[in-house]
């Protein structure tokens, strides 16, 4: 996996980020989601790297990146936050203007961060997600029931930490381990058995109902995300019943493409010819 | 506790039931809800025997009741099915008509019992509930977060039977303290009676399924009703508690009021828990609505 990267683990400062990076040609910043890592891209970072400098890491709390610690406001785990490492390994790799896609939590870190940092992000693709603050306004029974690890997960410490804690290997990715690659599996249990990974994703959650949930809110219908975005999505999951996903990345957006594609929520794993072609294609033209 | 009460078991045909019974009077069916058995009316009980013959008994499922295995449509644990039970435990002890009061999902399967059984129930009185449809209708972001174990509890088996079941002591407890007004407002020798039942998969599975039929199966039978324009055929009395976040939004009597022509409420300065933590106040109540009417 990743053959020709080189494994780094940078200090913003904030967090220690474990950074896989190789190739050559425009930047372009990987982010992975929940209950994942960087290893996500193995797939087509190889073939990326022959067009682009891709820079894949793990998410701050996540995977092998420290954990800074928590505060009752859950801010240290805003996508803000997040963000803020995200660009400061870009920096210390000396891009100042790059190229973002993030999956699940990773692509709310990437929407963000281009809100955030409009001169920083040149291209923003974001895969089967919609903003974290849509998701919120148009919650009801069926948005609870499918996503209830929203809620779950958003529970005051310590009740899911300590459920899931019991039986991390119970909880991680069941039902859907056959969708990855034996080693890039081992990587996620490996890391999802750390106690403080499992605290930090619920860190994640519990921002993504409070401070993310309330930025998105002061944002909506002000500020919008100046570059161009692609949005892809699974075919028949979830997003894909419940939104028209480029209408709502229009309210954010002017330059909106994407489709859905035929797999799951595991984009980059499930449908990497695909995700390939699309990144491609979008980041090339 | 509760030891005034004889104890009793009830084969029916779906279910075996547990129950407490006591007191002299018009029969008062007394329904609990999760996580908690008929020992929830242990404090009420005694004011409410002077005037009520009480049957207290544990839902199929939960406590020293037992229920079937569950089944992939959850019918098995509809509020409709344990309604039939109560009917038919209602009919075993002779009583053609009788109250009804029921918390937490024990109001559930005695809505369902006044709308599938009309004629049945004088006065039906609700604690801290409002109907399954009008729950799940209502859900937005702070009620998923707030009431985050409806979604939860249904998810497929086993995901809430294991993760629970890691640790039900710890579980239990933290949802116990959560939705009670005080810390150490429950008996604790009532708590440890709900936390141990717990400890078996029946039980744990059954209260899943519980909440997996609140989210399918109870839910069209409420919308079926209201398609229908069914309502409940007696008056009902709601009993809410201020200090309960999940429900406290807006006047439950409102939502009742879709569902029944004559609606009257108390709330009062508690949690979930109305029955336990405010058991005089809770008596007087249920007392002063149901006193007369059968």
């Amino acid at each position: 996996m990743f053959e020709g990267f080189e494994l780094s683990m940078i200090d913003t400062g904030e967090a220690v980020i474990r950074t896989r990076h190789g190739g050559s040609g425009p930047p372009l910043l990987l982010l992975h989601g929940n209950p994942q890592t960087h290893v996500i891209w193995h797939k087509i970072a190889p073939r990326l790297a022959q067009d682009f400098t891709v820079v894949a890491t793990d998410l701050r709390g996540y995977g092998d990146s420290s954990k800074p610690p928590t505060t009752p406001d859950h801010m240290p785990y805003s996508k803000r936050a997040m963000a803020r490492d995200q660009i400061e390994v870009m920096r210390q790799l000396g891009h100042e203007r790059f190229f973002v896609a993030g999956h699940d939590r990773g692509g709310r870190c990437a929407y963000r961060m281009a809100l955030d940092h409009p001169e920083r992000v040149l291209k923003l693709a974001v895969l089967d997600i919609v903003p974290t603050g849509e998701t919120f306004r148009r919650a009801d029974m069926a948005f609870g029931l499918g996503y209830w690890h929203w809620f779950f997960l958003a529970q005051p410490f310590d009740l899911p930490e300590r459920l899931i804690g019991a039986d991390p290997d119970y909880y991680c990715l069941r039902g859907r381990r056959h969708l990855f690659d034996p080693e890039a599996l081992e990587d996620y249990l490996r890391c999802f058995r750390n106690p403080e990974t499992i605290h930090a994703i619920c860190e994640d959650y519990r921002a993504a109902a409070t401070v993310d949930f309330a930025l998105d809110e002061a944002d909506r219908g002000a500020r919008r995300i100046a570059c161009p975005v692609l949005a892809l999505w699974g075919r028949g999951n979830e997003l894909d019943r419940w939104y028209d996903v480029p209408a709502i990345w229009r309210d954010w957006a002017d330059d909106v493409r994407g489709r859905a594609l035929d797999c799951g929520h595991y984009l980059p794993e499930e449908a990497p010819d695909e995700t390939y072609a699309e990144f491609h294609a979008f980041f090339t033209s | 506790m509760l030891d005034d009460f004889e104890d009793r078991r009830v084969t029916l045909d779906e279910a075996e039931i547990y129950l407490r019974i006591g007191g002299e009077g018009p029969p008062l069916l007394l329904l609990h809800g999760y996580p908690q058995t008929h020992l929830v009316w242990h404090a009420v009980a005694l004011v409410l025997a002077r005037e009520f013959t009480l049957v207290m008994p544990d839902l199929r499922g939960y406590g020293q009741s037992r229920g079937p295995a569950p089944d992939p449509e959850h019918r098995n644990y509809a509020k409709r099915a344990m309604a039939r039970d109560m009917v038919a435990l209602m009919d075993s002890l002779g009583h053609e008509r009788f109250l009804l009061a029921g918390h937490d999902r024990g109001g559930r399967v005695g809505y369902r019992l006044c709308l599938d059984h009309p004629g049945r129930v004088a006065r039906f009185a609700a604690l801290d509930i409002i109907p399954t449809l009008d729950t799940w209708e209502e859900m937005d972001a702070d009620k998923a977060l707030g009431t985050y174990h409806w979604p939860f509890l249904a998810v497929p088996a086993p995901v809430p039977e294991r993760l629970i079941g890691a640790d039900p002591d710890f579980y239990i407890r933290h949802l116990l303290d959560r939705w009670a007004g005080r810390s150490d407002a429950l008996d604790p020798r009532a708590v440890a009676a709900y936390v141990e039942q717990f400890h078996r998969p029946s039980v744990l599975s059954a209260t899943c399924e519980d909440y997996r039929a609140g989210a399918t199966l109870d839910r069209a039978h409420d919308r079926e009703d209201r398609d229908a324009g069914r309502r409940l055929d007696c008056p009902v009395l709601v009993i809410w508690g201020r200090g309960y976040a999940a429900s406290k939004a807006a006047s439950p009597a409102e939502a009742w009021r879709r569902w029944a022509d004559e609606v009257q409420e108390v709330a009062l300065d508690c949690g979930h828990f109305v029955a336990e933590e405010e058991p005089q106040a809770c008596a007087a109540a249920l007392g002063g609505f149901l006193r007369g009417s059968l």
